[in-house]
């Protein structure tokens, strides 16, 4: 698709496809061209996300005026190009090229996990010979390398198409993998003690058009045929990428990207291809549970709701902190059972980001986030990035901004005060003093115009206020986009849905704005608050004061946990109420440009755990304030008439497949009459799809449901569901005035470290952790990195400390060793992991803008 | 008068009375079916023990009537069912859904899924009739829930053969 980005161009060549006269834009492949109007050009090394290399030779069409056949993948379209892809030569071109890679290609399609939607097996059936001359023994090589924790090599397979190499390579940029022994014995290896520990390794698994990389959760444990599937959108970060969840026996045993060219392309980072085994986990809640002196009963909702009313019933100190983890849905009546009936303003969903002044972002269109989409900030021709490492928070995002580099051109701004993995692309990286990049952000004088500005809290528990308004002045003066990276999958929709202590749903502010994560966690330690309501949120692992939530939980307030699992916070609560997961729900996930996508359900919740707009719900109509909602459609129907931004979205429109005008997919279909495609809307990319017609008649299996598709048939088939935006209602500068160059900003300059112990505590999540969903995954709960400590050289040669030797770190009155890194940070910071096994960095913070001591041990 | 019609019918009876019986004793009599009669499958092994199936899916996947239900998993070095990588760690066929068609057996990449003579399946609930892999593999005793005392060759009571 690098092809096809950059701007429209008017030069329109005319040409003729196997007789038919096509009028297409200038400089498009061949391939591309004839999979629009429904051709399909057997393919193997080319990927419509990368460039091409065309070594499959698979390819081949007859050009008129080529002496040769020429590969549709490497030849754009030209003016009066006369094209047939189902010439005589062609044909049998493509027949010989099947030919040729079935020599060595191993007969053991009945144990491959690729066979059944195998694109060497379906483009053999359809375009190869019917039998082999080739009688001589085949090239074996070691079966089933495992090259990694999560990717399995069978060289014996492979046919040498490089989409693996060129994944690592030219999207991902770990190249733990190449093509060695280059000649008559090429192969596909890794580096020689080096695993493929990428975080995008899945990818390989998902294009490689043969079973040569397959996956090692999934190994043998299912066949194509025998998957339910079911479009959803991933549950961790914000970037909301579509997937599809796959299920057998109703438990989940794989996860697929779905191509959305507006969010993911065809990516998944391997935590979200991976992920999914916390929805089976045998620790989920099943039953509401009622506290009876220090242990829980089992109990009804009835039961259960009964107790909560009967606590609360005029009590007006009320607490709501919500996570986020939870859907559009779940965000809107958090915000209704809070805000209208149970009269409360402190609510927040701000838990790891806690303060984090998202509000400030209303100057820019009265948005409380982004303003750019992920597609502005590909096409963007200067990016600014302020905030975490992309790469461990934002997996798929990093990709994107990879992607704008190095095929858009963008120049790349990086203020951080520790090492990212976008410096080595960055054309320019600011290192800043910690805590100092909103002065930094202010001293940069080299933007230009258009740029869009990328903000995220870079550490928790610090106040990024000062970064956050020189980050939307920065935007303002180069053009107004700015994206604002909020942590987790829910965390726009709550932010959307006025789960927000001083706005209401639509972006409203209020007058007097409520207490915010921190300030009602005080005001529970203090005992000055009546209840509180947790829901999905777990304030004692990611609230970046673990002693005060423990102290606000352990108070003896009453409290009500909405939960998945039984977690530190809902250990302390008095009534746990269960909650369905993701896959187990219908609904919708924001994402972090605003973009409305869809989850479908898949398998069924366990016990009698619900959605929690629904026990939002039954506790307001218990409280006397009937909502009348029984489907998400119901909640939907509220959310239109009540909040001003979405007044228009219609949950159809979530489920509709890409306008005809949408960049790739563009009219893939759309005209062809030969080939109708009225699929009901679950039927996405996924198995299940249908052939399109002619293709091959038939299904070989007799049972016919649930055939599946090969990558390349499901990409042919694929329509994207590119989800919805809402737009705000009110004009660019309807909400208060520019923030000013923050005049009351905090002085931007840390204390300097006073000594060689006292440092500035940083912190941020690492891809994989000891988070409740990704800890409880079997493939990737045990290659977490575990705790450390980085440290500037300078520092640690002051400390008299080098890399691999143990320091103490002291704060808020706990006491942690771990091992020391030497990282390019700031001077007077020291960096540890947010939720790994060894050391939880909460614990380490006590209220803002922490300070650790740090000593040799 | 009906004597005429009655004189017909006890010579047909009479007739009978005195021919072979087509009916056998059974169960303490059984007819053997013929040899490609397709009846109870089996999982066959190779010489040297190890099973022939290696979980590939695609007698199920073939079934016409969902019958049969495999999960592969991986053999180890510690724990090897079949050569190779795969096996199946799950093997069921629901003799209940079974329709005897044979289409599984001719799938069999591996000849691993045969079918036996075997036709006599009865159980007292449904899950007694949801065959495992110990029971279907080659060396499992065929149980029967009655005593043969004498078994007679298929093709006894043929026409023009008796």
């Amino acid at each position: 698709m690098t092809q096809n980005g950059g701007a429209p161009k008017d030069t329109q060549v005319g040409l003729t496809l196997n007789g038919r006269e096509l009028k297409v834009e200038k400089d498009r492949l061949l391939i591309d061209v004839a999979e629009e109007v429904g051709i399909f050009v057997p393919r193997f090394c080319y990927h419509p996300g990368m460039k091409s290399v065309a070594v499959c030779r698979m390819c081949l069409v007859k050009v008129e005026g080529s002496p040769k056949l020429l590969p549709a993948c490497a030849t754009p379209v030209t003016d009066g190009m006369v094209v047939d892809t189902v010439d005589e030569t062609a044909v049998d071109a493509q027949r010989g090229m099947l030919e040729f890679l079935l020599i060595n290609h191993p007969l053991d399609c009945p144990i491959c996990d690729r066979a059944g939607e195998c694109p060497l097996q379906d483009q053999t059936y359809a375009h190869g010979p019917g039998s082999t001359r080739y009688v001589e023994p085949k090239r074996t090589y070691e079966k089933a390398l495992e090259i990694s924790e999560l990717v399995v090599l069978d060289r014996e397979r492979c046919v040498l198409c490089w989409r693996c190499v060129r994944f690592a390579d030219e999207i991902a940029g770990d190249r733990f993998i190449q093509l060695v022994d280059r000649g008559p014995g090429t192969q596909i290896l890794t580096f020689s003690d080096e695993p493929f520990d990428s975080y995008f390794s899945g990818n390989t698994i998902q294009i490689c058009p043969v079973g040569a990389l397959t996956s090692k959760p999934y190994r043998f444990v299912s066949r194509p045929w025998d998957l339910q599937t079911a479009p959803s959108v991933c549950t961790y970060c914000s970037v909301g990428c579509p997937l599809t969840n796959e299920s057998r026996d109703e438990k989940i045993v794989r996860c697929q990207a779905l191509p959305n060219e507006n969010v993911n392309d065809f990516w998944l980072c391997d935590k979200g291809r991976y992920g999914y085994h916390h929805v089976e986990s045998a620790e989920r809640l099943g039953s509401p549970l009622v506290r009876s002196g220090k242990e829980f009963e089992p109990a009804s909702w009835g039961a259960a709701v009964d107790k909560i009313v009967s606590a609360i019933k005029d009590k007006r100190r009320i607490g709501v902190i919500a996570g986020g983890h939870l859907t559009t849905e779940d965000a809107y009546a958090i915000g209704k059972l809070a805000k209208k009936v149970l009269e409360t303003k402190d609510v927040d969903s701000r838990i790891q980001d806690a303060g984090a002044p998202y509000e400030r972002a209303l100057a820019l269109g009265g948005i409380a986030g982004s303003t750019a989409t992920l597609n502005d900030v590909e096409g963007a021709p200067e990016i600014l990035w302020v905030g975490p490492d992309p790469k461990e928070t934002l997996p798929v995002l990093y990709l994107r901004l990879r992607k704008a580099v190095n095929d858009g051109g963008a120049r790349l701004t990086v203020v951080s005060p520790r090492a990212t993995s976008l410096d080595v692309i960055a054309a320019k990286v600011v290192r800043c003093e910690a805590g100092g990049e909103g002065r930094a952000l202010r001293e940069i004088d080299d933007l230009g115009d258009d740029a869009v500005v990328c903000w995220g809290q870079s550490s928790p528990g610090r106040d990024e206020t000062d970064a956050f308004d020189a980050a939307v002045a920065a935007s303002q003066a180069s053009g107004g986009k700015l994206l604002v990276c909020v942590p987790h999958a829910g965390s726009q929709g709550m932010l959307d849905m006025g789960v927000h202590p001083g706005l209401d749903a639509g972006y409203v502010e209020v007058a007097e704005p409520g207490r915010d994560t921190r300030a009602i966690l005080e005001a529970a330690a203090a005992g000055e608050l009546d209840a509180l309501f947790l829901f999905g949120a777990d304030p004692i692992a990611d609230f970046p004061d673990a002693g005060l939530a423990r102290r606000a939980l352990e108070k003896g307030i009453f409290t009500v946990a909405v939960e998945l699992f039984p977690t530190q916070s809902a250990m302390r609560a008095d009534v746990v109420l269960p909650s369905a997961a993701y896959a187990e729900r219908e609904g919708t996930f924001t994402n972090l440009e605003r973009r409305v996508q869809k989850l479908e359900r898949l398998v069924a919740p366990p016990g009698t755990a619900q959605e929690p707009w629904k026990t939002c719900a039954a506790i307001a109509g218990a409280l006397g304030d009937a909502w009348g909602w029984a489907r998400c459609d119901d909640v939907w129907d509220d959310i239109r008439r009540n909040v001003p931004t979405h007044k228009d979205l219609d949950l159809a429109l979530l489920t509709q497949e890409a306008p005809a005008h949408a960049p790739f997919y563009e009219s893939a279909f759309g005209d062809v009459q030969t080939h109708t495609m009225d699929p009901p809307a679950l039927t996405v990319a996924g198995p299940g799809g249908q052939y399109p017609k002619g293709y091959r008649s038939g299904a070989p299996f007799q049972t016919g449901q649930n055939w599946p598709l090969s990558w390349e048939l499901r990409a042919f088939e694929a329509k994207q569901r590119p989800g919805v935006i809402p737009h705000p209602n009110g004009s660019a500068n309807g909400h208060g005035a520019a923030p000013a160059g923050a005049p009351d900003a905090p002085d931007a300059a840390p204390r300097a470290a006073e000594g060689g112990d006292d440092f500035v505590l940083l912190s941020g999540r690492l891809i994989y952790d000891e988070g409740s969903m990704v800890s409880r995954s079997k493939a990737l709960g045990n290659i977490a990195s575990g705790g450390y400590a980085e440290l500037n050289p300078g520092d640690a040669a002051d400390l008299e400390v080098s890399a691999g030797d143990r320091v103490v770190l002291r704060g808020a009155g706990a006491e942690v060793t771990l091992p020391v890194r030497i990282g390019d940070i700031a001077k007077g910071a020291v960096y540890v992991p947010y939720d790994q096994r060894d050391v939880k960095a909460n614990t380490l913070m006590s209220g803002v803008d922490s300070r650790v001591g740090v000593a040799k041990a | 008068m009906a004597l005429p019609e009655i004189f017909t019918g006890l010579t047909t009876v009479i007739k009978n009375v005195f021919r072979r019986k087509d009916t056998v004793g059974y169960p303490e009599v059984r007819r053997l079916p013929f040899p490609r009669y397709k009846g109870r499958h089996i999982l066959d092994r190779h010489p040297d023990g190890l099973e022939k199936c290696i979980g590939c899916e695609l007698c199920a996947g073939v079934c016409p009537a969902d019958a049969i239900r495999v999960v592969g998993a991986e053999n180890t070095a510690e724990e090897r069912f079949s050569p190779g990588e795969r096996y199946a760690q799950i093997y069921q066929i629901n003799y209940l859904r079974c329709i005897f068609c044979g289409l599984c057996v001719e799938a069999c990449p591996t000849e691993a899924l045969l079918m036996t003579t075997e036709y006599e399946l009865s159980g007292s609930t449904r899950e007694d009739l949801i065959y495992t892999k110990e029971q279907l593999i080659v060396d499992a005793p065929i149980i029967r829930h009655w005593d043969t005392k004498k078994e007679l060759p298929p093709d006894i009571n043929l026409k023009g053969t008796s």
